[in-house]
């Protein structure tokens, strides 16, 4: 079973059986379950892009991404994700920081797809991306930094044998982070 | 040898030379409170910025804490704060100031490249400096010098 298994606690009546499959990710294809990916999410994000906020600015995206977090699944990670991006944009408007309308549609679409990796270290960079972070101890962490461009940036430091840290400096589209992660051993827990 | 000091110094004088920040001294930049998540600072806050034109800023931006002449970096925050608050810059409650050690940070680039801590006085900054030298490696070296924080200071 992958992450995208259906979670338990997805509100019920929001399934449509006809919803099909739209992101297909390496590590899914390769467990040969691709046809589990969370459907409440498939259909959520449809709904979601059909509007027009789906285009809007991102204090609209922040705000849409935070109701989507909080109905698609009501998880405990998804409620802290929320509450997280919540307080960023409050402090990025006190610091007079901007946060990409792109980056935070693709958060929110990474995050809705991948229900069962964990809650990370979120943050802003100075160039008004989201930048999360899953941090497993000195030199053992992975991170994607959501760039609101085709390509995503990943970093990563994974422990090899004999004390060796293997680092990576790498970008990815967005369908392809977690199998690039699970490729370098790297855990998004 | 002697001549060639007082030409780096009339070099210096006539901003045609840089002054290096030694190694043993030390620098500080300001965190703002998005780029901290807890424990946890963003590596990207020590990355070089791409300019509205395109170009990635020449260097980033840090004051060297031995300026202020102070028995303790924390005790040098308290000026900081008023040359922010001169050039019309925030410090919210919520940030902080990192504090790194010249040598440090500069053996910690090198693992990708070699930086350079130079001093580069404003009119209303005079202990303002910049780490240069590393546009190629923008990414690797912000995540050395993230390593090598000392410690961060709330401001007073």
């Amino acid at each position: 079973m992958t992450e995208f298994a259906m979670n338990p606690m997805a509100p019920a009546g929001t399934i449509s059986p006809r919803v099909t499959l739209r992101w297909k990710t390496a590590d899914s294809h390769a467990n040969g379950d691709a046809d589990k990916v969370s459907k409440a999410a498939v259909e959520a994000l449809r709904h979601f892009h059909n509007t027009e906020t789906a285009k809007g600015s991102s204090h609209q995206q922040i705000a849409n991404t935070i109701q989507l977090l909080l109905q698609t699944y009501n998880n405990p990670r998804d409620r802290l994700i929320a509450d997280r991006l919540n307080m960023l944009e409050i402090d990025a408007a006190e610091e007079g920081e901007d946060i990409l309308a792109g980056s935070v549609s693709q958060f929110r679409d990474f995050f809705l797809m991948h229900p069962r990796l964990g809650f990370p270290k979120i943050t802003l960079t100075p160039d008004g991306t989201l930048r999360v972070r899953w941090i497993h101890g000195e030199g053992h962490f992975f991170a994607v930094e959501f760039t609101g461009k085709p390509l995503l940036k990943l970093v990563a430091e994974v422990p090899r044998k004999q004390g060796v840290i293997a680092q990576h400096f790498s970008s990815e589209p967005i369908e392809n982070v977690v199998a690039f992660a699970q490729a370098i051993g790297a855990a998004l827990t | 040898m002697r001549w060639s000091r007082i030409l780096a110094r009339w070099l210096r004088a006539v901003g045609f030379a840089t002054t290096q920040l030694k190694p043993s001294d030390h620098f500080f930049r300001h965190l703002k409170k998005t780029w901290i998540d807890g424990d946890f600072v963003e590596p990207a806050a020590f990355r070089l910025r791409t300019k509205d034109d395109g170009q990635i800023e020449k260097g980033l931006s840090v004051n060297w804490v031995e300026y202020f002449r102070k028995p303790t970096p924390q005790e040098a925050i308290g000026a900081l704060i008023e040359i922010f608050r001169k050039k019309g810059r925030k410090a919210g409650p919520e940030s902080r100031f990192a504090l790194l050690n010249v040598g440090e940070a500069k053996n910690a680039a090198a693992k990708y490249t070699t930086v350079a801590v130079v001093l580069d006085k404003e009119k209303d900054d005079p202990s303002h400096a910049l780490v240069t030298g590393y546009e190629k490696y923008n990414d690797q070296v912000a995540e050395e010098l993230a390593k090598v924080i000392i410690n961060k200071f709330p401001p007073v």
